[in-house]
C-alpha cells in the first residue's frame, strides 16, 4: 500500500477512538507544554537581560566601580590615580576604563538618626521623582528653579519624625545643606527591587533636585567613578570581583575609603541561575512525564493490536505485507504522539503568554522555531520508540491463527 | 491447470499428539471451474482452502499454482500472490467493523498499490455488481447479514483475482438470502468466467457448483460433476 494511504488509515483509526486517543495523548501534551512554556520564558528572559545590560550607547556591557571615602570632608586627594587606572586596565576582560563622577545620579550618605548614623541612598534627579504617599512629587520645575526641597521614604520619615505626615515641611540635611521635605514616598526595602534596578530606577531614601545639589557640592567627589567596558564574553561579576580585589589590596586610597562595584548584571545572573535551575527541574519532570506517556502509548497500542487481531488478519488476507501492518501501527502511534505534541505546543504557548502577561513579569516570553522543532521531534521520537514493539507484534501475528 | 495439488498431507501438532488433517490430497482445478468442497465439520475443508489460498504453507507434498510452487516463497511474495490472485469470502463476512463499506472493499486495491482516489470508482462498480449501489459510506453494522456478505463478495472480486475462495459463505444466512448469495456466485462464474472454490457442509448449497468434491477425515472420498436435475439451477 502507498505510504499516504497507510497514513490515512492510521489517522482514521485514531479519530475513530477519540476518547482513548486523547487520554493517551494527555501525558505527551503535559510534558511538551511544560517544556515549551519554560523554554519560552527562559528565552524571553535572556533576550530581555541581553537587551537591558547592553542598552547603553556603545551596545557593550559596562560595569562600574565607585570609591567612597570614609570621611566626606577629606576629599582633597584623587580617588583614583594613574597607577590605579593602569592596574585596573590590566585586569582580564576589560576593554576600556573611563573615569567620571558618581555625582551624576546616586550617592550613599550617612545621616544621624536618633544618635546613630544611618546609611541612606540619595538620588539627584533632573525630573520627576517616583510616586509619593504624602505631600507632592519633585518635578522638573524644582530642578530648574533650584527649589531646595526633598522627597524621603516612609521608613526614614518614621525614624526621623515618627510618622509619614509629620515629616512634611521639616528639614533634612544632605551634604550639610538643609532641604525641605515636601513629599514622602513608600518605604524603600533594604534589598533593591530587581525590576527597578534593571530599568535604572533604584528606589532611594532621599530624592533631591540635582541642580541644587550640584550648586553646593561642585568641587566635591570628582573622578570617583570608573566605568569599565568589558570585552566580549567577559562576565561582569567576575571582572568586578577581580578589580575590587586588586584595588582593595593596592589602590592608592584604600586606607581612606572603600571601593564598591555596581554590577548591572549581578541580579540578572542570580535570576538567571534560578531560572536555569527551574528549567532543569521542569525538563526533568517533563522528561519523566514523556517517558510515562510513552509507556501509556505502548500499552494502548498493545491493546489496540489485540483488539484488532481480526482486522490484521483481514488485511493480511487481502495482500498486506508484514511491513504494511508494521508501518500502519507505527504511524498510528507516531501520529498520536505528534498530535499530542502539537496540542502540547499550543498549550505551552498559551501558558507562556499567560505567565508573561502577569504584572510581576518584567519581560515577554519568546518563541523560537527551535522550541517548535524540539516539541515536534520529541513527540515523534516518543511515538516511534514506544510504537515499535507493538507494531512488530502486530506484524508478526500468525495469519492462520487469526483468520479462523 | 490453475491449481494442482499432488499428494498433499498436513499434520497438526496438538500437544504431544500428531493429528493428520489432510491425507494424500490429489486435486486439479482448471480456470473457470465452479468447484464445491463438501464435508462435515472437522473434515479438513478449511485446512485445504487455507493451503490453496496461500494462507498456510505448512504442508507436505506439492501445490502448484499456474505451474509454480510457492511453498518456500517469502512472506512478501505470498502477500503479493494473495493480493493479485485470490479473493476471500468468509463465513462471518470478516469486514472491518469501524471502517466504511468503501474502506473495506478498497483494501485489495490499496494493497495492490492503487490510490484511494483511483480505487473509488472501481469499488462503486463492484458494489453495483453485487446489488449494493450507493452504500459505500455506510458501516457494516448498518447492513443485514446478506448485505454484509454481498460487501464481502464485492471485496473478493474488486481486484479481479484469478480465483475466489468462499468458505461457508452462507453459513450465517437464512435460506432465502443464501439462495441470493449463491446466485451471485453462479452469475460471476457463468458470465465472467471467475474460478470459484466453494466450501460448505450444506448439500443444498453445494449443488450450485459444477463439480462436487466430498471430503471426510482429511481425504477426498468423491469427485464428480454436478449434472442434470441434481444441479440447483438445472
Amino acid at each position: 500500500m502507498r505510504f499516504a494511504e497507510i497514513w490515512t488509515t492510521a489517522l482514521r483509526s485514531i479519530l475513530k477512538n477519540k476518547r482513548r486517543s486523547i487520554l493517551t495523548m494527555l501525558g505527551i501534551i503535559i510534558g511538551i507544554a511544560a517544556v515549551v512554556t519554560i523554554l519560552a520564558i527562559g528565552d524571553g528572559f535572556s533576550n530581555w537581560v541581553t537587551k537591558s545590560i547592553t542598552s547603553n550607547k556603545s551596545g557593550k556591557v559596562e560595569t562600574q566601580i565607585v570609591y567612597t571615602p570614609n570621611d566626606t570632608a577629606n576629599t582633597s586627594a584623587q580617588p583614583f590615580n594613574e597607577r590605579d587606572l593602569t592596574l585596573v586596565r590590566q585586569v582580564k576582560g576589560i576593554a576600556k576604563v573611563k573615569q567620571s563622577s558618581s555625582d551624576a545620579d546616586y550617592a550613599q550618605l550617612t545621616l544621624p538618626v536618633k544618635n546613630k548614623t544611618k546609611s541612606v541612598l540619595v538620588h539627584y534627579t533632573k525630573g520627576k521623582s517616583s510616586k509619593v504617599i504624602a505631600g507632592r512629587r519633585l518635578t522638573a520645575m524644582d530642578n530648574e528653579i533650584g527649589n531646595q526641597v526633598a522627597v524621603i521614604d516612609a521608613g526614614l520619615a518614621k525614624s526621623l519624625f515618627g510618622g509619614t505626615t509629620n515629616a512634611l515641611h521639616h528639614g533634612i540635611t544632605v551634604d550639610e545643606q538643609l532641604y525641605e521635605i515636601v513629599g514622602v514616598r513608600s518605604s524603600v526595602a533594604s534589598s533593591v527591587n530587581f525590576t527597578d534596578a534593571m530599568s535604572g530606577k533604584i528606589p532611594t531614601n532621599i530624592t533631591i533636585p540635582r541642580k541644587v545639589h550640584q550648586y553646593y557640592t561642585r568641587s566635591e567627589r570628582t573622578g570617583d567613578l570608573l566605568t569599565l567596558s568589558l570585552t566580549k564574553g567577559a562576565k561582569a561579576s567576575r571582572v568586578n570581583k577581580r578589580v575590587l580585589h586588586i584595588l582593595k589590596a593596592q589602590g592608592s586610597m584604600r586606607s581612606q575609603g572603600d571601593y564598591q562595584s555596581n554590577d548591572p548584571t549581578a541580579q540578572a545572573d542570580t535570576f538567571g541561575k534560578v531560572l536555569n535551575a527551574i528549567t532543569y527541574f521542569v525538563s526533568a519532570v517533563a522528561g519523566i512525564s514523556l517517558f510515562i506517556a510513552g509507556i501509556g502509548v505502548m500499552n494502548m497500542m498493545y491493546i489496540s493490536v489485540a483488539e484488532r487481531t481480526t482486522e490484521i488478519g483481514i488485511r493480511r488476507a487481502m495482500g498486506a505485507r508484514q511491513q504494511d501492518i508494521r508501518l500502519q501501527f507505527l504511524l498510528e502511534s507516531a501520529t498520536l504522539t505528534i498530535l499530542g505534541g502539537l496540542i502540547g505546543y499550543g498549550l505551552g504557548v498559551l501558558l507562556a503568554l499567560g505567565v508573561s502577561a502577569l504584572p510581576v513579569m518584567p519581560f515577554k516570553a519568546s518563541f523560537s522555531f527551535g522550541g517548535f522543532a524540539l516539541a515536534f521531534g520529541v513527540s515523534t521520537a516518543v511515538g516511534l520508540v514506544f510504537g515499535v514493539m507493538p507494531a512488530n507484534a502486530a506484524s508478526r501475528k500468525d495469519l492462520i491463527e487469526i483468520i479462523r | 491447470m490453475l491449481i494442482e495439488l499432488k499428494a498433499v498431507n498436513k499434520y497438526y501438532q496438538n500437544g504431544a499428539q500428531n493429528f493428520q488433517v489432510l491425507r494424500d490430497i490429489n486435486l486439479a482445478i482448471d480456470r473457470g471451474e465452479f468447484l464445491s468442497i463438501m464435508g462435515p465439520s472437522g473434515a479438513g475443508k478449511t485446512s485445504l482452502i487455507n493451503l490453496i489460498g496461500f494462507i498456510d504453507r505448512q504442508y507436505e507434498g506439492e501445490y502448484l499454482f499456474n505451474g509454480t510452487s510457492y511453498q518456500k516463497a517469502s512472506d512478501n511474495t505470498l502477500a503479493r500472490i494473495r493480493n493479485r490472485s485470490v479473493g476471500f469470502v468468509f463465513q462471518n463476512f470478516k469486514l472491518i467493523g469501524n471502517n466504511t463499506i468503501l474502506e473495506n472493499v478498497e483494501l485489495p486495491l490499496l494493497y495492490g498499490g492503487m490510490t484511494k482516489r483511483a480505487a473509488k470508482p472501481i469499488v462503486e462498480q463492484a458494489l453495483t455488481r453485487v446489488g449494493l449501489p450507493n452504500s459505500s459510506q455506510k458501516i457494516p453494522s448498518e447492513l443485514s447479514g446478506g448485505q454484509q456478505q454481498r460487501v464481502a463478495i464485492a471485496r473478493a472480486l474488486v481486484h479481479q483475482p484469478k480465483f475466489i475462495i468462499a468458505d461457508e459463505p452462507t453459513g450465517a444466512l437464512d435460506t432465502k438470502t443464501s439462495a441470493e448469495i449463491m446466485q451471485i456466485f453462479r452469475d460471476l462464474n457463468r458470465n465472467e468466467g471467475t474460478t470459484i472454490v466453494l466450501v460448505t457442509h450444506d448439500p443444498q448449497v453445494s449443488l450450485y457448483g459444477d463439480r462436487l468434491i466430498k471430503i471426510l477425515d482429511g481425504a477426498i472420498t468423491a469427485d464428480e460433476p454436478v449434472v442434470g436435475v441434481q444441479h440447483a439451477l438445472r
